[in-house]
């Protein structure tokens, strides 16, 4: 059984304006519209919400910004073929994504592109525009995403470095921070579109499945941008990522860990939850908390999680499935080639 | 399930777990997770193409995909790819 724990919404206040993710105390502030001067001088106004969609052992981050503009990180795992992330769409009278993004080919990322694609182009305002780390991948979820792109019209976006994403909202930047412009392929994980959306005094981070070595590089190449009020763990709470070097150049105050409850690969590890701790990180896990909405009005941030549950990790830690991570040849339940896993 | 299939290498999971997508030569239907260990050392990178022996959904070989006979079966990834893709910074 699950020990639920009641939780208030966390709500934060990042401490002043050009001292991101430098807040300290963690309040009940009562969300008021308090805003500060950003560093252009413009005074921020409306909400961006990143929504975390409980997708599983997967990833699907929604982006609104105040205007209503939407970003779509990743669609979730094959086996949903898009239809959590299509659901969760509908739910939030969302018909139309502007900016699609792939952080990286894997099936678990990409596994709801065409179906959302496809919806998306026939019942909804279709698509804006689809970006992507420039690795094709030669398994047929890939392919399928490409020619749903192809059936459409659109064109594959390569990001790197530097990049920014053509957003209306003058307010919000989403700046690329990964692949490096010399990736030239390679390894998938190391390579994946690594986003800064930032919006007023908030920053948050996001970097797929970027394991130690991207995350070094990240903090060598951009020290200065890497500090944020809000970091998506990489790799969905792997130890291969969220190093100790690396949170210490993020110095975030919320983690949200997308993996699945029963993760079959012990996601989140218990390295990670452990580091987060040690840095008194609030850490919210789609496997316990659901659906992990964050919303900011350019001063303050705010954590709504469906579920309620503790979101100190070592708390987390405790109440993960002791069975993550077995590994075998066909273990039950995964090995289904006929098609039987769902 | 009982047959042979195609397939592939999607992912390796902390170095350790090899993801493989089996597929009925339009989609995926099924997926394995093994020990990267446990298979042949060639086969072992991501997106290496497979032919899947599959016994009573027991996975029982695990082989390199042949070469399609003829090579104009149709545009390749990577020649999809190729054709829709380009730089954002070249807008």
């Amino acid at each position: 059984m699950r020990g639920w724990v009641l939780l208030a919404v966390v709500v934060f206040l990042v401490a002043s304006a050009g001292c991101l993710g430098a807040s300290d105390g963690i309040g009940d502030d009562s969300g008021s519209d308090a805003s500060t001067q950003t560093d252009n001088g413009a005074t921020p106004s409306g909400k961006l919400e990143v929504h975390h969609i409980d997708v599983g052992q997967a990833d699907s981050t929604l982006v609104v910004t105040p205007g209503g503009e939407t970003v779509l990180v990743d669609t979730g795992d094959w086996r949903a073929d898009g239809e959590r992330v299509i659901r969760y769409l509908e739910e939030h009278g969302i018909e139309r994504i502007d900016h699609l993004v792939a952080t990286h080919p894997h099936a678990d990322h990409i596994g709801g592109h065409a179906a959302v694609i496809e919806h998306l182009e026939e019942e909804g305002d279709g698509i804006g525009a689809v970006y992507d780390s420039g690795q094709p991948h030669d398994t047929q979820t890939y392919e399928n995403y490409l020619d749903a792109i192809d059936a459409y019209g659109h064109e594959l976006l390569l990001v790197e470095e530097g990049d920014q994403l053509p957003l209306d909202s003058e307010a919000v930047e989403a700046l690329v921070l990964n692949p490096p412009t010399d990736s030239n392929g390679g390894e998938f994980h190391d390579n994946s579109v690594a986003l800064a959306v930032e919006f007023g005094d908030v920053r948050y981070l996001l970097t797929g499945d970027a394991e130690r070595e991207a995350e070094s590089w990240l903090s060598g190449e951009w020290s200065d941008q890497l500090d944020a009020d809000v970091y998506q763990a990489g790799h969905h709470g792997s130890s291969t990522s969220s190093t100790g070097s690396f949170l210490d150049a993020v110095e975030p105050r919320v983690a949200v860990v997308s993996s699945g409850y029963d993760s079959q690969f012990g996601h989140p590890h218990d390295e990670v939850l452990e580091r987060f701790a040690e840095r008194g990180i609030e850490t919210y896990w789609t496997g316990v908390h659901g659906d992990v909405v964050v919303t900011t009005d350019g001063t303050e941030v705010t954590v709504n999680p469906a579920e309620s549950f503790s979101t100190d990790p070592m708390d987390l830690l405790a109440e993960k499935p002791t069975n993550g991570g077995v590994q075998q040849i066909a273990p039950a339940g995964e090995h289904t080639p006929a098609g039987g896993v769902g | 399930m009982d047959g042979t299939f195609t397939g592939a290498v999607d992912r390796v999971v902390d170095d350790t777990t090899a993801v493989i997508l089996v597929e009925d030569g339009s989609e995926a239907v099924g997926q394995v997770t093994v020990p990267v260990s446990e298979l042949p050392a060639a086969l072992r990178g991501e997106g290496s193409r497979l032919l899947l022996r599959v016994s009573d959904d027991e996975l029982v070989s695990v082989e390199p995909e042949p070469e399609p006979e003829q090579a104009d079966e149709g545009e390749s990834i990577r020649e999809k790819f190729d054709r829709l893709s380009r730089r954002l910074s070249e807008e």
